[in-house]
C-alpha cells in the first residue's frame, strides 16, 4: 500500500472516529418506526419509546409545549361549545419559507446559555428550566443539555445545543460592563452564521421569553399531592391510550411547578392526556395505572381530527429525523385550531417540504431562523 | 402479534444495534458527520417501509450497508453536473501547506472533489477493506469498472495534492 492509500485510509478512520463521537453525543437521534399512516395505533405504539423515555424528556417537553397551549384549559372547557376546527389538512396553507434554514445562513437562535465542560459556550433550548430556579451551573451531558434545576438535574435527549463560536467569557464580561448583561443560565438571543450546531456568533444579547413559556397545570392535585410516575407506569398508560386512540389526544409531561427536587431531578412530572371523551371516566382509568400522576384534559376535537393529526406528526418526525432538526413533545389540541405540540427547533428544508400539507395544522414555535425571518417566529401565537 | 409489530420490532433492534457502526460509514461515504447522519437517516426511512424485506435478506446489515451506498450515489447525481467555482480550485492549487493539518484539510477537501463513485470505491477499498470482486459487487459494476474508478481516484488526489504528497510525515498513517 502506498503512502497515498494509507493517508486515505486513515482520513476515512479519523471521519469515522468523528461520527463514532456524534453518535455517542446524540444517541437518542436515530429513531424511526414502521409506519402505517392507517392506524392510529400503530402511531401510539411507535410514542412507546416516547413514553419510555417520559422521565427523560419531562422537564424540556413540558415547557416546550406550553406555548402551544396558550388558551388551552381543557379540564373546564366543554367540548360542546368548542366546535371542532376545520379537518386539516387544508390546499390553502402557506409554508414559512422565510424561516427554513440552511447551512451558512445568518441566523437568530435563543436559548439558555450554557458553558460545557469543555469551556465552550453554547445555546441550549431548555425550557423547563424555568420551572426551577435558573441553575447556577449548567453542562452539557451526553446526549442534550444538562441543566441544575431546583437542586436536581434535568437532561433532555435530542434537545436542541449551538455551539456559540466566537463567544468568550471576555467578551461576557464586556457585556456586562456595558449594561447589557448576558446570563449563564440565562435566556440569550445570538445572532451569527449556522454551520452544522455552531453559530460563529456575531451578536450576543439577553433575551426574554413570553410569558406563555410559564406553564400552569391544568388539574388540581390529588389529596395527597402529586406522584411521580415510574416508566412502566408512563408505558401502561400509553398502552392504555393507544388501545383506545379514539378517545385520547396525545401525552405530554409537565413538571410540577415547586415541585419537589427529588421529581425534577428523576426528570419526571405529572402526565397530562387529552380525552375525546368524559374526563372522569378517561380519570378513573388511567389513574389505576399512574395513580395521583396523570391529569386528564378534554379536548374539543373529534377523534377522526385527532387521528389525522396523528398522521401529521408521524410525517413531521420522520422528516425531521431526517434532517436533524429537533422537536419535541406530544400531540394536542387548542382551542383554535388543530395544533400538534411539537417544537421546531429548526425548519430544513426536507422537513419544510414534508409538513407542507400540514402547515395549517401546526403552531410554529421555531428556536433558530433566518436572521432575516420576521422578529416573532412562534407563528400562530 | 403482527407481522408489522414484528418487523417494528426487528427494525428497533437493528437500529439500536447497528446505527454507530453505519453512521461511521455513512459519514465516511458522504465526508461529513452531518451529511453521513442525513444519508444514513434517508436510507432508514426508506428501508424502514420495506424492513421485511430486510428481515428475510441473509444478511441484513449487508443489505442496508448496500442500501445505503446506492443512496448515497443516487443522492449525489444531480452534484455530477455542477460546475465547481474557480475559486474552489484556485485554493486547493495554491492554498498554504504548513505543517499536517493543512495538508489533512488538503486530502479530505480532495476526496470530498472526487465524484460519487470514485470516492465510494476508495471507501469500500480502504474504510472497509473490500477487494475488487466484493466492491464490484456493492456498485453493481463489472471488477474493471472497479480498477478504474480507484486507479483515476488516486490519480486525481496525486495531482490535487501535489505537495502533501511529498510530505513523508503526512502520508505516514496514525
Amino acid at each position: 500500500m502506498t503512502d497515498l492509500e494509507q493517508a486515505i485510509r486513515a482520513e476515512f478512520h479519523r471521519e469515522a472516529d468523528t461520527a463514532t463521537e456524534v453518535s455517542r453525543a446524540q444517541s437518542a437521534a436515530l429513531r424511526l418506526a414502521i409506519p402505517d399512516t392507517s392506524s392510529p395505533r400503530r402511531f401510539r405504539q411507535w410514542l412507546l419509546p416516547i413514553g419510555a423515555a417520559a422521565a427523560v424528556l419531562a422537564l424540556v417537553a413540558g415547557l416546550a409545549l406550553s406555548n402551544h397551549l396558550g388558551g388551552f384549559r381543557g379540564s373546564q372547557r366543554n367540548p360542546a361549545t368548542h366546535p371542532p376546527a376545520t379537518p386539516p389538512p387544508s390546499a390553502n396553507v402557506v409554508l414559512p419559507e422565510s424561516l427554513v434554514v440552511h447551512d451558512g445562513q445568518t441566523v437568530r437562535a435563543t436559548g439558555k446559555l450554557i458553558l460545557d465542560a469543555s469551556n465552550r459556550y453554547e445555546l441550549c433550548d431548555m425550557s423547563g428550566t424555568d420551572w426551577g430556579p435558573v441553575p447556577s451551573v449548567t453542562s452539557r451531558g451526553q446526549t442534550g443539555c444538562t441543566g441544575l434545576v431546583g437542586g436536581g438535574s434535568g437532561t433532555g435527549p435530542g434537545s436542541f445545543v449551538a455551539v456559540l463560536s466566537g463567544v468568550t467569557g471576555t467578551t461576557l464580561e464586556a457585556r456586562v460592563s456595558s449594561g447589557s448583561a448576558v446570563k449563564l443560565g440565562g435566556w440569550v438571543q445570538a445572532i451569527g452564521r449556522l454551520q452544522g450546531q455552531t453559530i460563529a456568533t456575531t451578536a450576543l444579547t439577553s433575551w426574554t421569553p413570553p410569558a406563555e413559556f410559564r406553564r400552569q397545570l391544568d388539574c388540581p392535585a390529588p389529596a395527597g399531592g402529586w406522584s411521580l410516575p415510574t416508566k412502566a407506569q408512563v408505558r401502561a398508560v400509553v398502552d392504555y391510550m393507544g388501545s383506545h386512540s379514539n378517545r385520547f389526544a396525545g401525552l405530554i409531561s409537565v413538571p410540577l411547578p415547586g415541585g419537589s427536587a427529588s421529581v425534577l431531578a428523576d426528570g419526571g412530572g405529572v402526565l397530562v392526556v387529552g380525552t375525546t371523551g368524559p374526563v372522569a371516566q378517561a380519570t378513573q382509568a388511567l389513574d389505576q395505572l399512574a395513580p395521583d400522576a396523570v391529569c386528564v384534559i378534554a379536548t374539543p376535537y373529534s377523534a377522526d381530527q385527532l387521528q389525522s393529526a396523528d398522521v401529521a406528526v408521524q410525517k413531521i418526525m420522520l422528516a425531521n429525523q431526517s434532517t436533524r432538526s429537533t422537536l419535541m413533545g406530544g400531540l394536542l389540541t387548542s382551542s383554535d385550531k388543530m395544533m400538534l405540540g411539537w417544537q421546531l427547533v429548526r425548519i430544513a428544508p426536507a422537513t419544510a417540504q414534508a409538513l407542507a400539507p400540514y402547515a395549517n395544522m401546526i403552531s410554529w414555535d421555531i428556536r433558530l431562523v433566518p436572521a432575516s425571518a420576521p422578529e416573532s417566529w412562534s407563528m400562530n401565537r | 402479534v403482527g407481522p408489522r409489530e414484528v418487523a417494528s420490532e426487528h427494525f428497533s433492534t437493528f437500529v439500536a444495534e447497528h446505527t454507530a457502526a453505519l453512521l461511521r460509514v455513512a459519514t465516511v461515504l458522504a465526508g461529513d458527520v452531518s451529511e453521513g447522519e442525513d444519508l444514513l437517516q434517508d436510507t432508514l426511512s426508506i428501508l424502514v417501509t420495506r424492513w421485511p424485506k430486510v428481515m428475510a435478506a441473509d444478511s441484513a446489515m449487508a443489505y442496508v450497508r448496500r442500501a445505503l451506498i446506492n443512496r448515497h450515489i443516487s443522492r449525489s447525481r444531480p452534484l455530477r453536473v455542477r460546475s465547481a467555482p474557480l475559486t474552489e480550485l484556485d485554493d486547493i492549487a495554491i492554498g498554504e501547506f504548513s505543517g499536517q493539518v493543512e495538508d489533512r484539510d488538503q486530502l479530505k477537501r480532495a476526496l470530498g472533489r472526487l465524484p460519487t463513485r470514485q470516492r465510494t470505491a476508495l471507501v469500500l477499498r480502504y474504510f472497509l477493506d473490500l477487494d475488487d470482486t466484493q466492491i464490484a459487487a456493492e456498485l453493481g459494476c463489472r471488477i474493471g469498472t472497479v480498477r478504474s474508478l480507484i486507479s483515476r481516484a488516486l490519480a486525481t488526489l496525486r495531482t490535487m495534492t501535489p505537495t502533501a504528497a511529498d510530505n513523508p510525515v503526512f502520508w505516514s498513517a496514525p
